[in-house]
């Protein structure tokens, strides 16, 4: 077969799990150009929180997806808080943290499973969702939900860890060091895994600035961009990490990051519990939100969640905006993809951590 | 007279027809649930296949609008399944069925094994499906790879068990000889065509690592994404007796050993054998991850070819 077709994948594809319908240009088996359309799953979240008051609005951003659903209420309350200006107590901000850094390993074991899911690693996929699966009990048995967290709240957070918690917490956390560790040398080892995935979407430094890519997918082409680093929040200027960077560029550079990325994220957990002060955990009685404008911006499994706030002085926003980093990521999919073939669309779709849900909110 | 009606009875009940089929939905469920234990979860229950095919009995068939070719759409399944009915037919079990008796069927053998594979061409690529199309010429480049593989390993075999009087053609004969004088699985000269064959089995099930042409993760179903019904059923069909076919192919190329003189001794010894080749296969399965179509033409080229080569190497001139 030599002649150039168009092969449909998505919008309700079996490999991408996610409503977004891909318009791929094929010659033979290469892919040559490829044309992203999207919004299959518009909800209008950005006019309903207009209609909610600041309170309510919480909740809502937390149902904006159920991967990173801690990072859009913390980005959102933090934005509410610089214009209310309140100062949470410290022991919140360590808390935040530790609610923010399980949320982010158990992320990227989603992803990375997902990967070996699409080079047909069934069984890897399996044994990463089980060692996941431990990052989910420990989710529902402190914050009691596997997925929506609801740990935050306008000054402060919703929980707080007793010392049987604690003492849980590490050894949940411990259980899974063995397991990451075999499952990461797999990833990077195995002789099929890496041939599916080495020079693989490659996306090239300069490519990667161009285009703004946040998150582990511009962590696997060595541009640093972590906002944890860079524009510290809460108390990761006071936390001891070091951004992951590789420079694959490719598909298995990506998976590497979220890999490390998962231990660092344990490691950040055991460094908050560690240095985790007494005090309250939230500021009395609720504040008013006075007139003003309020941005912030966190790091998320996926990179840069980026949020705007105005208020007019009533109990509802006057403008909410988020810009969620699959937003940023997905234009570089036409620089990975061409050359690749149809086998590794999916592979290479994947690796950007794509978030369609938060995208089309 | 009666010749004639104990082979139909061969044909369509045992060790074909019935028989073969309920076998083979047997170990691909085996097969299934072999693949879940390894891989942490509970599985299906043995029985699914069988479920599924007599669902599918009742279910609608649906011939696309934009099928290139309607009779041969429809027509399609049927080649594979004809071509492995028939390929039990032919296939002696140790002990237990002697084959059509056939003096040449090994060369039959070629040919029938090929089917399966034609029939998915012949249908994907009249359905007019995108999807179909792409896994019709991944399927077309695997078969020419692996074709290569099992034609070698087949030639060594028939070499071996001709004993140095020029290659034996006859299936009953290969088994025989084995019988007579120990299997060649014991043999080491055999062993690289051993693992030849076994590269070249899970190429054709479509067992990972060459679980490509109807990879769900980019072409879906491939070949049987416009398929439904009955014919789909057919394909399932093909598909569990295929996995026989080979399974029994195998022993007899490599491992056709009796374990006493009864029948019934026999065939529990050759269902035993069965099983733990699925088991084998199912072992495969769960620890690896799948080619690309091109890295799986590059491996089906090197690899089996070579081993096979060797092997017939070393009997030729040892």
């Amino acid at each position: 077969m030599s002649e150039t077709y168009r092969v449909p994948v998505g919008p309700i594809h079996i490999a991408l799990e996610e409503p977004v319908y891909f318009k791929v240009k094929v010659h033979g088996e290469s892919v040559e150009d490829v044309d992203i359309l999207s919004g299959f799953v518009h909800r209008g979240m950005e006019a309903l929180v207009l209609r909610r008051n600041f309170l309510q609005n919480m909740i809502i951003t937390e149902r904006t997806c159920s991967l990173c659903s801690n990072n859009h209420p913390f980005t959102y309350i933090m934005a509410v808080e610089k214009i209310a200006g309140v100062r949470i107590p410290p022991r919140a901000e360590y808390l935040r943290v530790i609610a923010d850094e399980v949320k982010r390993a158990a992320s990227h074991l989603f992803n990375v499973s997902m990967l070996a899911h699409l080079v047909g690693f069934h069984s890897l996929m399996t044994q990463t969702m089980e060692t996941r699966e431990v990052l989910q009990d420990v989710k529902e048995s402190i914050w009691g939900n596997r997925m929506d967290l609801g740990a935050n709240t306008i000054g402060g957070v919703k929980y707080d860890l007793d010392k049987e918690q604690i003492r849980y917490l590490i050894k949940q956390l411990n259980l899974i060091k063995k397991p990451i560790r075999e499952l990461t040398n797999i990833y990077s080892n195995n002789r099929i895994v890496r041939a599916r995935t080495e020079g693989v979407g490659l996306l090239p430094k300069e490519d990667a600035v161009r285009l703004g890519v946040v998150g582990p997918t511009a962590r696997g082409s060595g541009v640093n961009n972590d906002i944890r680093a860079i524009y510290p929040y809460v108390v990761y200027d006071k936390l001891n990490f070091e951004v992951i960077l590789e420079d694959g560029c490719d598909v298995r550079a990506r998976a590497l990051v979220r890999l490390r990325e998962v231990f660092q994220a344990i490691d950040l957990v055991e460094q908050c519990l560690r240095g985790l002060p007494d005090g309250p955990v939230t500021t009395p009685g609720l504040p008013r939100i006075p007139e003003g404008e309020g941005v912030a911006r966190t790091e998320a499994p996926r990179g840069e969640l980026f949020f705007y706030v105005k208020s007019n002085g009533t109990d509802k926003p006057e403008r909410m905006k988020w810009r969620v980093p699959t937003y940023l990521n997905w234009e570089a999919l036409k620089v990975m993809m061409p050359g690749n073939k149809i086998a590794d669309i999916s592979v290479i779709f994947n690796s950007i951590d794509p978030c369609i849900s938060c995208t089309e909110r | 007279m009666i010749t004639l009606s104990a082979s139909i009875l061969a044909y369509l009940f045992f060790p074909g027809g019935m028989f073969a089929i309920i076998f083979g939905l047997l170990l691909l469920g085996m097969e299934r649930i072999a693949v879940a234990r390894f891989q942490g979860r509970i599985g299906p229950p043995i029985f699914q296949n069988l479920f599924d095919v007599i669902k599918l009995r009742t279910k609608e068939f649906l011939v696309p609008e934009d099928a290139t070719n309607r009779l041969m759409f429809i027509i399609a399944p049927f080649f594979g399944f004809g071509g492995m009915m028939t390929a039990i037919f032919i296939l002696p079990v140790s002990g237990v069925y002697d084959g059509a008796g056939a003096s040449s069927d090994l060369v039959v053998l070629i040919y029938l094994m090929a089917l399966p594979a034609v029939s998915h061409i012949f249908g994907g690529s009249s359905s007019g499906s995108t999807y179909a199309a792409i896994a019709v010429s991944r399927e077309a480049i695997l078969m020419f790879a692996y074709e290569i593989t099992f034609v070698i390993v087949l030639f060594t075999v028939a070499l071996q068990a001709g004993a140095g009087d020029g290659a034996l053609f006859s299936l009953k004969g290969i088994v025989d000889y084995q019988v007579r004088n120990g299997s060649f699985v014991h043999d080491l000269k055999m062993i690289p065509a051993f693992v030849a064959f076994v590269i070249f089995m899970l190429a054709t099930l479509e067992v990972p690592p060459f679980h490509i042409a109807e990879n769900d993760g980019d072409v879906m179903k491939g070949y049987y994404m416009e398929y439904s019904g009955m014919p789909l059923a057919v394909f399932e069909l093909t598909h569990a007796l295929k996995l026989l076919v080979l399974i029994t192919v195998l022993q007899i190329f490599f491992m056709p050993g009796l374990a006493g003189g009864s029948i019934v001794v026999n065939l529990l010894w050759y269902m035993m054998k069965s099983a733990a080749i699925v088991i084998g296969i199912a072992l495969v399965h769960a620890s690896m991850p799948s080619f690309r179509v091109d890295q799986a033409f590059k491996f089906l080229m090197i690899v089996p070819v070579f081993l096979a080569l060797l092997s017939l190497g070393l009997v030729l001139f040892l």
